[in-house]
């Protein structure tokens, strides 16, 4: 038996978004924790786009922020402007999005690891998962050192054999060259895990001084910003511009001639990629009634001469996509910095996994990111970060951090990655939550408080700071219960063009009608300077916000909290790991299947398995309870 | 073990007839039908998949005691979609009664009511609606009620609804798009398009709920109440319509105290005359407690007639009139034409008749039908047949109502909620085709069958 060079509670093998989550939440909670990484200078690194948040991911920073993770302080530290997405679509769907400098932003992640007192960088690559007696032991890197641990979580993202396209140049982006014995991918196949490939897409890097700003769109930010982190004090928007630029028939023709040179088209790259962010060749083909598709302008840093191209995502030869471009306005002498580049990935479909994201077969390891087929910093964030909680909670033997679709989108995420089939790079959308009415970004901290305090993710006072939002906005609706006279109401309502009333009526009735806002009505609720201990405006005003959807959306928030408890039944029914499936008559092929390769704990988690369709569970729950 | 187990009943009408059918259906049907018959020939038996074989029947003692045709359909192209044997037999109770006891000496059990069909369900050969028309298809009263029932049965409504189903689930999805990916403007109609596609849902469906009733009293047959004052002639017209001397007739006020049924075609919709108490205030306890129950009658029957005599046509207050109701003036008779014709443009909305001589009765019987049944006749569209799927279209109602409200408002569209509205009504239309359903409903269709099937 060879010796340990060195000995850790808690190893986290790659420096991403996962990655810090993971290490940070470990150390937090008192354990030791070594993040094992190629290059510590890339640590926290915004590889892709320069933005935090977004349609169901700004829901999911918020959430990372009540379960004690450092994404939202840090897009909070580093944004530059604020916008909240669906704004006119429901508030349920209301989204916050930051443009954030990369620079800054991964200047204070750096900053954060390296003041952590528990948690120690190692430079290396992970390649060999070490196990003794069933579970894990320790891992082994590249230079020979072998450290242990008692958890290992895997967060190494795109690097899992990475081939990057540009046309049909081929770039290792890995280092799958250089060692034929392989790394990780080979470590866990030879472990008995099952291997896909994916691929995502990125788009060009355009220097900013080459384009011609007069001929784009300014898009600027919210003036009134809304913070990610519920423990920013204050916040601060220095509000820079985005532009959006119109691609155009010539620019698409250029495409459509040399499609043949992408390997997306050609069959060049074998893995799947998202329908939903396609790139721009997917998009001329799929819309091809579209004369123009927006593209946005984002800054990477403040100041920078490098310009995102959000919307152009491509693994056309770098000629091609320059001479499309050109073809639109503002882009007549654009030039690059980088093109736009496909690549392809290994990932580890995620049903190998249990909830608490460890995997079913080797206890000891966690995954975590995008070796899980997700894609997104966000995503990767919330997985790394419930890894490492679950890691934490394995190691002092304490309950495990199980999140239920019904309370935030992370546990959806991670009930949709262990039940469904990975068939393409998973994004967070609002539309995969059944519940989304009730998954707001403006009560994740009522959603999410007693979890986050009984697993001890945040201090005390942070908790103590939650819970006062929290009642606050239940003070307010209690203050809208009250009945106020004509006099009072009705100069607000005539000012909002709706109708007066004519006798005393509780506030809640005035503020159930679509265009009556509670803005109006703040001196109403929050009576004697209101009870904002220690919270800042912008929290007040999302307490307030907050009020307003509880008394607005009352009767849909009714709906959805009976539906819960009828699914809770469902969830309740137990089915036994020894059922036989095969012996059930009546269900589909396919069904009788997954059901035997997932064996779902509950009838609940058989429901959601794809394939399992609402007849199967009807012949499941006959022969299961009859 | 999971396998369910057989299941044995007699599909054909208790009683002595010509032949009757015994079912059997489960895994170990074949084993039952080979323990109980032996070949009548000199072959070996086999059982082939749609053919009928023919094969002596013995006891527990192996006595021989009838001969039976036995027709075989292999799992899982049967009625049930199990191993399936149909044993047709001499029609003797006691001989259906032996072969049915035999057959669970063997190891079947008897069927519940509609457990055939259920297991047809539950093996995914047909949907709920489907297997509701069998039971309809059983109990129909009239051949258009028969015919819509069978074409129920292919799946005609299943397959409307299913339409509907991805009409809906298109719209969704546009909307699902508008708030998940959209940031641009892609959907600039989604509003108007949205409203127009859920309103021409709505009146489909409300189409569909009118027909409801029309189908009702299509399959049950109606009912008809004959009410007013008394010593009018209710008891002498009912007598006159059914053909037979049911009520007895007096030229005494107050003879009919309890409601008096008959039997009546109108022009093939068979419906039921009910004579009542003529409607007075009374002393007379007994004739008191007839007209209050003549009363519940009016309304709950499906049509009124209201009569009056000759010499005092009378008017009805509103309050008394049923569902649909026709106003008759009796005992023409008693006048002369000329007078008769005067009366006639005086009151355009009363139909005239004497029930002594028959008079106008054809009219009045035509006019009754054309009271319950709305023309035009059901069989051009697609009616709901029970009262579950009735009472699913009208929560599928509310959610599209709920959702043009939402689609209506002038500011801002809370797609968020006109999403939940839709995702609503889809789990709706799933019950309705028994996609998703819970045990207890599934026990409330079944248990509306006869055994056997």
């Amino acid at each position: 038996m060879k010796r340990f060079n060195n000995h850790f509670d808690i190893i986290v093998a790659g420096g991403g978004h996962a990655g810090v989550e993971a290490a940070l939440i470990c150390a937090k909670l008192g354990l030791n924790v070594g993040l094992v990484t190629i290059d510590p200078l890339a640590i926290g690194r915004m590889s892709c786009n320069p933005s935090i948040g977004g349609i169901a991911k700004g829901q999911m920073v918020r959430e990372i922020d009540v379960l004690g993770g450092i994404m939202a302080r840090v897009a909070d530290m580093s944004a530059l402007q604020y916008k909240m997405l669906n704004r006119s679509k429901g508030k349920a769907v209301w989204s916050p999005r930051a443009q954030v400098d990369k620079r800054t932003y991964e200047t204070n992640i750096r900053k954060l690891v390296s003041d952590c007192v528990r948690l120690s960088v190692v430079r290396g690559e992970a390649v060999n998962i070490l196990t003794a007696g069933g579970s894990v032991s320790g891992v082994l890197l590249r230079d020979g050192n072998r450290l242990a641990c008692s958890s290992l979580i895997i967060t190494c993202g795109t690097f899992l054999n990475g081939l990057i396209h540009i046309g049909d140049q081929k770039t290792s982006a890995g280092r799958m060259g250089e060692s034929p014995s392989g790394g990780i991918t080979e470590s866990l196949i030879e472990l008995g895990f099952s291997v896909g490939r994916l691929k995502t897409g990125t788009p060009p890097r355009l220097k900013a001084s080459s384009i011609n700003y007069s001929a784009c769109t300014r898009s600027e930010g919210d003036r009134i910003p809304t913070q990610f982190s519920h423990f920013t004090s204050s916040i601060y928007s220095p509000n820079v511009p985005c532009y959006i630029a119109l691609s155009n028939p010539a620019c698409h023709n250029i495409i459509k001639d040399n499609i043949s040179t992408s390997p997306m088209f050609s069959g060049d790259i074998g893995g799947t990629g998202p329908r939903y962010c396609p790139s721009i060749e997917d998009k001329v083909f799929r819309f091809s009634h579209k004369d123009g598709h927006f593209l946005y302008l984002e800054p990477e840093w403040k100041d920078s001469d490098q310009v995102y191209l959000n919307g152009f995502s491509t693994s056309l030869p770098e000629q091609i996509q320059l001479s499309s471009l050109r073809q639109v306005p503002g882009f007549e002498r654009v030039e690059f910095l980088r093109p736009g580049y496909a690549i392809e990935y290994d990932f580890f479909p995620p049903s190998q996994l249990k909830s608490t994201l460890e995997t079913k077969a080797l206890s000891g390891l966690f995954l975590a990111g995008q070796i899980n087929g997700t894609s997104g910093y966000e995503e990767a964030a919330g997985q790394g970060l419930v890894a490492g909680i679950n890691a934490a909670m394995t190691t002092f033997k304490k309950e495990p951090l199980s999140l239920s679709r019904d309370t935030s989108y992370l546990g959806v995420m991670i009930d949709d990655l262990i039940t469904k089939d990975t068939m393409e790079p998973y994004r967070m959308f609002t539309s995969r939550a059944e519940y989304r009415l009730l998954l707001r970004y403006s009560n994740t901290d009522r959603r999410l408080v007693d979890v986050s305090q009984k697993h001890g993710l945040l201090s005390k006072k942070e908790i103590t700071f939650l819970k006062t939002k929290v009642l606050l906005a239940d003070e307010i609706v209690r203050e809208a219960s009250a009945s106020f006279s004509p006099e009072l109401v009705n100069p607000i309502l005539s000012k909002t063009n709706s109708g007066a009333i004519k006798q005393k009526r509780p506030l809640r009735e005035v503020l159930k009608r679509p265009s009556v806002s509670i803005e109006e009505f703040k001196s109403f609720v929050l009576k004697g300077g209101a009870p904002t201990k220690g919270l800042n405006s912008s929290l007040v005003g999302e307490a307030l916000a907050e009020a307003e959807t509880l008394i607005k959306y009352e009767g849909y928030i009714k709906r959805q909290t009976d539906q819960i408890k009828k699914v809770k039944s469902l969830n309740m029914k137990r089915i036994p790991s020894s059922f036989r499936y095969e012996e059930v008559v009546g269900l589909s092929s396919e069904a009788k299947h997954k059901l035997i390769n997932i064996k779902p704990e509950t009838l609940g988690q058989a429901t959601r398995i794809s394939g399992v369709t609402p007849s199967d569970i009807s012949v499941l729950s006959v022969f299961l309870f009859k | 073990m999971i396998s369910p187990d057989t299941i044995v009943a007699v599909a054909t009408p208790h009683g002595f007839g010509g032949i009757s059918v015994v079912r059997l259906s489960g895994s170990s049907s074949k084993n039952i039908v080979l323990s109980v018959s032996v070949s009548s020939s000199k072959r070996a038996l086999s059982f082939k998949h749609r053919t009928i074989t023919l094969v002596k029947l013995k006891d527990q003692n192996n006595n021989i005691f009838e001969d039976a045709v036995i027709a075989f359909f292999k799992a899982p192209e049967s009625y049930t979609g199990e191993d399936l044997f149909e044993i047709s037999c001499h029609g003797n109770p006691s001989i259906v009664n032996k072969i049915l006891s035999i057959c669970c000496l063997n190891g079947a059990r008897l069927a519940e009511p509609g457990e055939f069909t259920k297991r047809s369900f539950l093996n995914g050969k047909i949907d709920l609606v489907q297997a509701e028309a069998v039971a309809s298809l059983i109990h129909s009263k009239t051949e258009e009620t028969a015919s819509l029932n069978f074409k129920m049965l292919r799946g005609e409504l299943s397959s409307v609804i299913k339409n509907l189903k991805q009409d809906l689930i298109t719209l969704l999805s546009k909307i699902e798009f508008e708030l998940d990916i959209s940031e641009e403007d892609l959907q600039p109609n989604l509003q108007k398009e949205s409203h127009t596609l859920l309103k021409s849902c709505k009146m489909f469906l409300q189409k569909a709920l009118n027909n409801h009733s029309a189908y009702r009293i299509l399959n049950r047959g109606a009912s008809v109440v004959l009410c007013g004052p008394p010593n009018v002639g209710k008891s002498t017209l009912l007598n006159f319509l059914a053909g037979s001397d049911l009520a007895i007739t007096s030229p005494q006020p107050g003879t009919t105290r309890d409601a008096i049924e008959g039997s009546v075609s109108l022009g093939g919709l068979p419906a039921t005359l009910i004579d009542t108490a003529g409607l007075r205030s009374s002393g007379d306890e007994i004739e008191s407690e007839g007209v209050v129950r003549a009363k519940e009658r009016i309304l709950s029957a499906d049509c009124s007639v209201h009569l009056s005599d000759i010499d005092n046509i009378s008017r009805v207050s509103p309050k008394e009139l049923g569902k649909s109701h026709v106003f008759v003036v009796n005992k023409s008779d008693l006048i002369n034409n000329k007078t008769l014709s005067l009366l006639k443009k005086q009151h355009p909305d009363h139909c005239f008749v004497s029930a002594k001589t028959g008079y106008g009765t054809g009219v009045l019987l035509d006019l009754i039908k054309n009271n319950i049944l709305p023309s035009p006749s059901l069989s051009s569209s697609v009616p709901i047949i029970t009262q579950r799927q009735k009472n699913i279209i009208l929560k599928i109602q509310d959610h599209i109502q709920n959702t043009l409200l939402l689609l209506s408002q002038k500011e801002d569209v809370h797609y968020d909620l006109v999403s939940i509205e839709l995702r609503d009504a889809l789990i709706q239309l799933d019950s309705v085709l028994g996609k998703t359903v819970t045990d207890d409903i599934l026990d409330l269709v079944f248990n509306s069958f006869c055994v056997g099937k």
